[in-house]
This record gives structure tokens, C-alpha cells and sequence, in this order.
């Protein structure tokens, strides 16, 4: 008696995949059928054998569900192989798949590296995360408190929480260099205690001990590795050689190694004397340091300091009742303001798209190389590799590609991020040092997102082509030859292409832009040759009082004019070429042009604070009224001096001798006009010629020169730096000297900085923008070289995908036209999309910017070359579909 | 493996191995369960399987029939001896 047929037959249907595995379980069924019926009565084993039955389809389901399931694929050496050959097999796709890539991961590697770098940076010091600044708080003047030397005093043998205490303070001074000239420096003063603190040895001589600290110790000093290179010739004997600082000789006893500038960007270091008997809340201002003990937290320490603090109160009842200490970090953020960390911190997502977008053209290529291997896979499949092996050897042949795609991408990466920090040290800081914990270099967090970079175009390059590609693999089997599944292209390809030829349309607009702002930058005159002009700032130094300030800045003044091949001299809270600020004014009866609501009724304009000799200085003669004398800097201001500019797109060319105008906005550099709540309206008496007050780019309505009041008279504030011009005949070297000398001399702690000729002034804003357009230039290229090779891709996919109906066009006797306009249809009507999208946006866009002819013509120009491009790369595709033998097509058939 | 060990390379296969284990321990066992245990030791390299010759009690069907490695020996042999080791010396 057999087992009951339908379970029989349930198991031969559930085991489809494997005629002999269910031969096997049949008999196995009907064995155990046979003994069941021997053991009892025909209907319980029917009974029996039918619930067995249904437990083995059950299992047999599983068995299924299971194969079917994701898993993760399993690499071999031989996938890898297979990756490599077809680097070589297929050069184009290697060379535009890893170009683009790379680009991709080392614009997110070093945008991730250098947000790191200002958002949340880290001290390149042994343990360096273990050290702090101390804080002190005024919790009732909301003020933060720096004498504490009494309290350094107090703790600087260390408390529960906190170890190496250490103290400091800046000073400026100036330096006799190595060539003789005099530079202003910034000296960081510090308790000897520092160097362990901080854990770093010199690389020549000794650091600071307590002996140097002592009030009656011979002033010693020790050089940075930067300043000893550059300066003084890395010269051996330059250790217990005497230096002039300021006026007071002082012994080099050692230098520190490259990088180290601690507390920030100092690389002269100097003993702090500290007088241990200084009363509470007296004495110099200083900052605190310290190192957490081994084990203690952030807040543990703090909680120490808030105990410590009540105690001082109770001591210092006079003094410490309100005052707090709190720990805080020594590296703090360049990047202060929250909205601009977050903006900051979103360009990592604007990053990771851009890696998704290339890589997502990358599959395009890679699915277009995979077409051309289908009949491979079906012999694969057909040879028992399961769906998940052929896409693990997919990925593994994409992981190839990204590996070598990421290593380039980081060495572009690492470039890039030296790059942006000297950049950004030159624009942002003046050419002034960095913090030393802003390094020009990848950090390993920053690599490690590179990989993951990497990682997640893997997954986009390698598996959704792979997951594409073996789909409905077992019945493209079935079919008589490979190549009949209906693989094609979808939607979002398409979407791609069209974005991508309409972004390659559209960037050549910006770079033209960029451009023409560059030239317009470069190429501003003033009337005199800005390269006889010497220009440099003078700051008020440490301890200095504005008297001394100011009396400091006569003398310059005075000197420099008085110096043989000096033409004229000039100070000014702005110089031409320089930005002179955002204003907005009112005019008295109103002005020609159409008040614009966004400014309240009023002209936005440019003002600079110049003193009486600042016309002559840059050969400016009045073209109307007169200029600035030395009445006008009595008391409040009244009156000013604009120029042309203002004349013509302010007051329509009206006369302007006579009228009035009133600030109702601000700039926030240099000295601030007089307020309009308290102030009358001040007259113009006088009219010059444009003397480049503003960035060409973006014009604002005119400029105004009001007079230069360094003590803020009539304004919010005093001014703490001013620019100096100096017309000049001789050498531009020699008046440097010159003008460093007399600073030197009229007040050793006045600070000089930014010393170039004039010409020099918007050499860094123009070669930012030189490197803004080279960016844009690149991503334009590279967005072109995509988009053909993903026209290039569509083109050999339709071909190969199509070989038998050509082929059968052919035979039947079909144009050869007809036949290339078929094939051509899909990519001429993406590339028309593209184009169609990217040029509306270009004219759009120009119209805003108010483009000339010339810049349409240009882009109408660049269109057809565009769209001879794209019928370039659709040739080679087209002349193989050509040349298809019809009987080569049909013989599969 | 055990079960398999006894019955012999000639005879051990599901059926025969579901039967055994229910004749000894007085334990019946589903066969879906012998075949799943049987793939996952296949799986790991401690069996070998291969097809029988047909038999009339089967309906003319063959056997699928099952031999422990090498590595399923060591596996036996491993298992017992820490078996042995951890029960040596309690009372059970």
C-alpha cells in the first residue's frame, strides 16, 4: 500500500529545484509508509503519513524562504582578480569610473577634515585632550575675570582633580630678525611649568626652568622651529646667542619643534614672573592652564572648582563672593556663531550627495559593462552559482574600483586640505599663523570617512547593478540564448543623464562669472600705480594707552613723510581696493535713483574715515567743492567729501555740493559714522574720483569719506588698528625697511602688520577666486566627461541589446538612416532634455546677473559644442550597429 | 552522528536514523527534523551523503544515504570525551 498520492505529489512540487533530492524524500515517504502500515492499521498510518507529509513540505518551505533570503556575499582572491583584469579590460570606464570617484571622496574627505578641523578641534599634544584653561567668572558683572594671579598662586601646586598648573599671557614686542630688520612679534610670557605641562621637548637647547622666572634672572627666550628656520637660517649657533627684543637683549636658550605654538600661534616664549604676593583680583592678567589627573573627568574637576571657589569666597569675601572658576578647552572653535557651525557642519550631507551622484553615474557605467557580460552570468547561473555569489563578485569587482578610486581620492584629499588651510590662513587670518591645532594635514578620522566614502559607493556601484543584473536570471536561463530578459535602462537613469548634461551646461555660466569678477578685481586702477603705494597696518599694542597710541601713529606719520623717496602719507580707518564696508544712507531732499524698500528708503553706500592728507596721497584733486581740511576734524563731524559714484547713481548727477545725508546703517569695520539718533545730517563739501572703495563685483551706490577720528569721537568706538599708505619712488623693499625701522622706533609695542605694496591688497581675494573657478572648472569637466560616458553607456547598451532586431532590420531591408535615427532617438532626446534644462537655467541666471550678449553668445557657442559632443559619443555605437551582420545577429535563432 | 555511526554506511539514512534514535531513547523525532540536522552537519563537513540504489519498498526509489567524515568523527569524538570529563566524579 503506497503513500497518498497528493503528498506525494506536494513534495515533488515543493522540491522542484532538485529532481533527485525529491526521489529521495518520496521514498523516504513511502518507506515510512510501508512501516506504519505494518505497525498498525492502514488508516492511522494514512493518518500518520499524511501529517509527515505536510511536516516535510513545511520544512521544505523553509528550506526555500531560507535560499531565498539575502546574504552577505562571501569574497574569494579570484574576485579580486577577476576586479583587476577588468580594470584593464575596460581603461575608459577605469579611467572616467576612478577620475570621478576620486574627485568625489576628496572633496568628502577634506571638507570632513577641515570641518573637523574648525568645528571641533583637537590639541596635537601628547594627551593633549587631558588638557584645560582654567576660567574664572564674575557672576554678578557677567564679566570673565583674568587677575587671578593670587589664585594661581593658591592651586598651582595642584588640587584632587587637576595637576601641572600653568600660567600665561601675551605680549607684543619687536624682534631683530636675522637679516637686521625689526618685525613686530607676539611673545607668549609663561610659568616654566608649561613645557611639562604640555610635554614637548626642545629640539635644541633647554625650556624655561624656575630659575629664568625669577625677578632678578637675565631675560631669556626660547624661538619656535618656524621662526628659527625662516628668520634666522635654522643657524646652529643661534642658542646663547643675545637677541634684541624690543630694546632689552635677550638670550636664546633653546628651539621648540615644528607645530608647537602653544597656548595658540606663538613662537617666541618668554618666563612669566609672577609676583607670589600679588593681592586677590590684582596683578597681570593671565590665563590658567592645567592637565586632569589620570581617571578624572571634565566634571569631576568641575565639581572640585565650584568647592574651591566657595572656599576662596569665604577667604577673599571682598574679592571671590562672585567668582566662579569652570573649566574650559585650550583648542576652542575658529567658528563661534551656531548658525554658521550648523552650516558648517551641513556641508558633510551636501558631501556624501555629491559621492552619491558620482557614484550613482558610476553604476550607470558599470551596469552598461555588466550588459555586455550577461551571457556570462547566465552560463554562471547555469552552472550553479547562486544569485548572491554572482553579486558578490559584482561588489567585489566595484570594491576593486573604489579601493583604488579611494586611495587617490585621499592623496587628493590631503592636498587639498594643505591647500584650504593655507588658503584659509591667508584670506580668513591675514597671512597670520594658525593655531597650531589647526594642522594642514588628513587626520585618521577624516581617512576613515573616506573609506566609508568609499564604502558607500560601493554599495551603490557595485550592488545595484549586480542586484539589477541577476534579476530573473533563472528564466533568462529557460530562454533559447541570453540577452531576452527585458534588461533595459529605467527612469532614474534617465533622470540622471538629463542632470547631469544640464549641471555640465550650467557650471560653465558660474566659471564665466568667477572669471570676469576675477579680471574685474585684478584689473581695477585707482589712478595711481598702486604698487608705489606702501600699505601696512598699526594695532595698538599690549598695555599700550590711546595716547600713547595715537601719539605712536603721529609719529609714523610724520617720520615716513619725512623719509627720503616718500611722495605722501596718509592714515585711514580703509584704503582703495580694500573692502569699505556695507552703509546706508538718506539723502536730504532724496536722492535720484528709486529708494529701495528692502534698505528702508535709503542708498547703500561705502565709507572710509580718512585723515586730511589721504586725497593728496593718491593724487585725488576735488572735481567739485573742495576736500577735508583740518577744521572739519574739530569736534563732531559735519561734513564729507563723496565720490563720483555717488554723485552719478545716488543723486542722479545733481549738484551735491551742499546737500546732507544721514547713516541709518552702519558697517561693522573700522570707525562707525556718527549716530543718526544724536547726530545732525552731515554736508558734502566736496567731490573726488572713484578711488576703488569697493570690490568692483558687487557696487554699491557711491562712497563717502568722512574724517578720521582715532578715539571713535562722534562714533560707537575707539580704534584699535588703522592703515598706513605710503606713496613711494624708490625700491619697495627699502621703504618696508624703513617704515619698520621708524615703527620700531616711535613705540616698541606698536604693533605692524600686513606690510605690501597696494597692489598686493586684492591678490589674495582674486586668487581665491582663481581657485574658486579652477573648482568649478573641474567639477564642470568632470560632469562632462560623466554625462558622455553615460550617453556612451545608454548607446552601447541599446546596441548590444539590440543586435538581433538590427540585425533583422537589416536583413528585411530597413534605411540605414531610418536605423540610426531609432537607435538614437533615446540618447538625442535625453541629451535635448539636458541641454534644454541647463540652458533655460543659464539665461535665467544670466538675467539676474545682468550677463552681456558677449556671455550669451559665448553660451550659445557652448550648446553646440555640447551637442557635437554628444553626438560624438554617440558615433562609435552607431557605426557598430552599422556594420551588424544580419545573418551573424540571427543565427542564435 | 551517533545514530549514523551505528547503523552502518549501507543503511544509514533519514528513515532508518529517525527510527533508531526513537527506538533507543523512546523518543519519537520528526523526520523534517533529521532532514534539516542532516543538511546543517552536511554543511559543516561532519557527513558525506550519497544516493543509494533504488528499492521496491521505496517505490522504486533510492536512499539517500549518509557517512560521518573524518571531521564528524573528531566531532563525536571531541563532545564525548568533554562529556565524560565534565560528568566524571557527580552523581547523576
Amino acid at each position: 500500500m503506497s503513500a497518498p498520492r497528493w503528498a506525494t505529489s506536494l513534495i515533488r512540487r515543493l522540491a522542484t529545484h532538485d529532481p533527485a533530492e525529491a526521489d529521495v524524500l518520496v521514498g523516504d515517504l513511502e518507506e515510512a509508509h510501508q512501516a506504519r502500515v505494518d505497525r498498525h492499521n492502514p488508516v492511522m498510518a494514512i493518518a500518520l503519513t499524511t501529517l509527515e507529509a505536510l511536516d516535510i513540505a513545511f520544512m521544505l518551505v523553509r528550506r526555500r524562504l531560507r535560499a531565498r533570503a539575502p546574504r552577505v556575499p562571501s569574497f574569494s582572491w579570484l574576485d579580486v582578480k577577476v576586479g583587476l583584469r577588468m580594470l584593464v579590460r575596460y581603461p575608459v570606464l577605469t579611467l572616467v569610473g576612478t577620475g570621478s570617484l576620486a574627485l568625489a571622496i576628496a572633496l568628502g574627505a577634506s571638507a570632513f577634515a577641515f570641518i573637523t578641523l574648525m568645528l571641533w578641534p583637537r590639541l596635537p599634544l601628547p594627551d593633549g585632550d587631558r588638557i584645560v584653561v582654567v576660567g574664572f567668572h564674575d557672576d554678578v558683572s557677567n564679566q570673565p575675570e583674568s587677575r587671578v594671579v593670587a589664585d594661581f598662586v593658591r592651586w598651582r601646586d595642584g588640587t584632587g582633580t587637576l595637576t601641572d598648573f600653568a600660567a600665561g599671557r601675551s605680549q607684543g614686542r619687536n624682534l631683530t630678525m636675522g637679516d637686521g630688520l625689526i618685525e613686530p612679534v607676539v611673545v607668549a610670557e609663561v610659568t616654566p611649568s608649561a613645557f611639562p605641562m604640555t610635554r614637548v621637548s626642545p629640539i635644541v637647547g633647554r625650556v624655561l626652568n624656575d630659575a629664568d622666572a625669577a625677578v632678578a634672572a637675565p631675560p631669556v627666550m626660547l624661538l619656535g622651529e618656524h621662526l628659527w628656520r625662516e628668520r634666522f637660517d635654522a643657524a646652529s649657533g643661534i642658542v646663547g646667542r643675545n637677541l634684541m627684543l624690543g630694546d632689552i637683549p635677550t638670550t636664546v636658550i633653546g628651539i621648540m619643534p615644528e607645530g608647537y605654538r602653544f597656548p595658540s600661534n606663538y613662537e617666541i616664549w618668554q618666563p612669566l614672573k609672577l609676583d607670589a604676593m600679588a593681592a586677590p583680583r590684582t596683578g597681570a592678567p593671565i590665563r590658567m592652564f592645567a592637565r586632569l589627573r589620570p581617571g578624572v573627568t571634565s566634571a569631576q574637576a568641575n565639581a572640585e572648582l565650584a568647592v574651591l571657589s566657595g572656599e576662596a569666597a569665604v577667604d577673599w569675601p571682598a574679592t571671590h563672593a562672585h567668582l566662579k572658576a569652570a573649566l574650559g578647552p585650550v583648542a576652542s572653535s575658529l567658528v563661534r556663531d551656531p548658525a554658521e557651525r550648523m552650516a558648517l557642519a551641513s556641508l558633510n550631507g551636501a558631501a556624501c550627495l555629491l559621492v552619491l551622484l558620482v557614484s550613482g553615474n558610476v553604476a550607470l557605467l558599470m551596469f552598461a559593462r555588466a550588459a555586455t557580460r550577461e551571457s556570462e552570468i547566465v552560463v554562471r547561473a547555469a552552472l550553479g552559482a547562486s544569485r548572491a555569489r554572482l553579486i558578490a563578485q559584482f561588489v567585489a569587482e566595484a570594491l576593486v574600483l573604489n579601493a583604488l578610486a579611494a586611495a587617490v581620492g585621499l592623496w587628493l584629499a590631503q592636498r587639498t586640505i594643505e591647500w584650504g588651510v593655507m588658503t584659509f590662513a591667508r584670506v580668513a587670518m591675514d597671512g597670520e599663523l594658525l593655531p597650531f591645532w589647526v594642522t594642514p594635514s588628513l587626520p585618521p578620522i577624516s581617512i576613515a570617512y573616506g573609506v566609508g566614502l568609499a564604502l558607500l559607493a560601493t554599495t551603490t556601484t557595485g550592488v545595484l547593478p549586480a542586484m539589477k543584473m541577476t534579476r530573473g536570471v533563472s528564466s533568462r536561463l529557460r530562454q533559447t540564448s541570453a540577452g531576452g530578459g527585458g534588461l533595459k535602462f529605467g527612469g532614474v537613469w534617465t533622470l540622471l543623464i538629463v542632470g547631469q548634461i544640464a549641471l555640465t551646461v550650467y557650471t560653465p555660466s558660474m566659471v564665466f562669472v568667477l572669471r570676469r569678477d576675477m579680471r574685474l578685481e585684478a584689473n581695477e586702477r585707482i589712478g595711481v600705480p598702486a604698487e608705489q603705494i606702501l600699505t601696512a597696518r598699526l594695532g595698538i599694542g599690549n598695555g599700550m594707552t590711546r595716547a600713547q597710541f595715537e601719539a605712536a601713529i603721529d609719529r609714523v606719520r610724520d617720520d615716513m613723510a619725512a623719509a627720503p623717496g616718500t611722495a605722501g602719507v596718509t592714515i585711514a580707518d580703509k584704503l582703495p581696493l580694500m573692502w569699505n564696508g556695507y552703509y546706508r544712507v538718506l539723502v536730504d531732499d532724496g536722492g535720484a535713483a528709486p529708494p529701495n524698500p528692502d534698505h528702508g528708503n535709503a542708498y547703500p553706500i561705502n565709507t572710509a574715515a580718512v585723515d586730511a592728507g589721504f586725497f593728496s596721497a593718491f593724487d585725488a584733486p576735488p572735481l567739485a567743492g573742495r576736500l577735508l581740511t583740518s577744521a572739519d576734524y574739530i569736534g563732531v563731524p559735519h561734513t564729507v567729501v563723496v565720490n563720483q559714484s555717488f554723485v552719478d547713481r545716488v543723486l542722479g548727477g545733481r549738484n551735491p555740493i551742499g546737500r546732507r545725508i544721514r547713516y541709518v546703517r552702519a558697517g561693522n569695520d573700522g570707525q562707525r559714522p556718527p549716530d543718526a539718533t544724536v547726530q545732525p545730517w552731515l554736508e558734502i563739501v566736496g567731490v573726488v574720483r572713484d578711488l576703488a572703495m569697493v570690490s568692483p563685483t558687487s557696487p554699491n551706490g557711491g562712497g563717502v569719506y568722512l574724517p578720521l577720528h582715532l578715539d571713535g569721537l562722534g562714533g560707537a568706538g575707539a580704534l584699535n588698528s588703522v592703515m598706513i599708505a605710503a606713496r613711494v619712488s624708490g625700491e619697495m623693499i627699502i621703504a618696508t625697511n624703513v617704515l619698520r625701522s621708524i615703527t620700531g622706533n616711535a613705540d616698541e609695542t606698536l604693533r605692524l602688520s600686513d606690510v605690501q605694496p597696494l597692489s598686493r591688497v586684492r591678490a589674495n581675494g582674486v586668487q581665491t577666486l582663481s581657485y574658486i573657478a579652477r573648482l568649478f572648472s573641474i567639477l564642470s569637466g568632470s560632469a562632462l566627461v560623466l554625462a558622455l560616458s553615460g550617453i556612451y553607456a545608454v548607446m552601447s547598451f541599446a546596441v548590444s541589446r539590440r543586435t538581433r532586431e538590427i540585425g533583422i532590420r537589416v536583413a528585411l531591408g530597413s534605411r540605414p538612416s531610418r536605423l540610426v535615427f531609432t537607435i538614437l532617438w533615446r540618447p538625442l532626446m535625453q541629451m535635448a532634455m539636458g541641454i534644454a534644462v541647463g540652458g533655460a537655467l543659464t539665461f535665467l541666471w544670466a538675467d539676474d546677473l545682468g550677463l552681456s550678449a558677449a556671455f550669451l553668445a559665448v553660451t550659445a557657442g557652448y550648446l553646440l559644442v555640447m551637442i557635437f559632443v554628444c553626438l560624438l559619443a554617440c558615433i562609435a555605437p552607431a557605426r557598430r550597429a552599422m556594420r551588424v551582420d544580419p545573418i551573424a545577429a540571427l543565427r542564435n535563432d | 552522528m551517533v545514530a549514523a555511526m551505528r547503523l552502518g554506511e549501507d543503511d544509514a539514512h533519514a528513515v532508518s536514523i529517525a527510527a533508531d534514535i526513537a527506538e533507543r531513547t523512546g523518543r519519537s523525532v520528526r523526520r523534517a527534523s533529521v532532514y534539516m540536522t542532516l543538511q546543517r552537519l552536511e554543511e559543516k563537513g561532519f557527513l558525506s551523503t550519497a544516493l543509494g540504489e533504488s528499492r521496491p519498498e521505496r517505490g522504486g526509489k533510492p536512499r539517500r544515504l549518509v557517512t560521518p567524515t573524518r571531521a564528524g568523527l573528531a566531532a563525536v569524538r571531541t563532545t564525548m570525551a568533554g562529556i565524560l570529563a565534565m560528568t566524571r566524579g557527580v552523581k547523576i
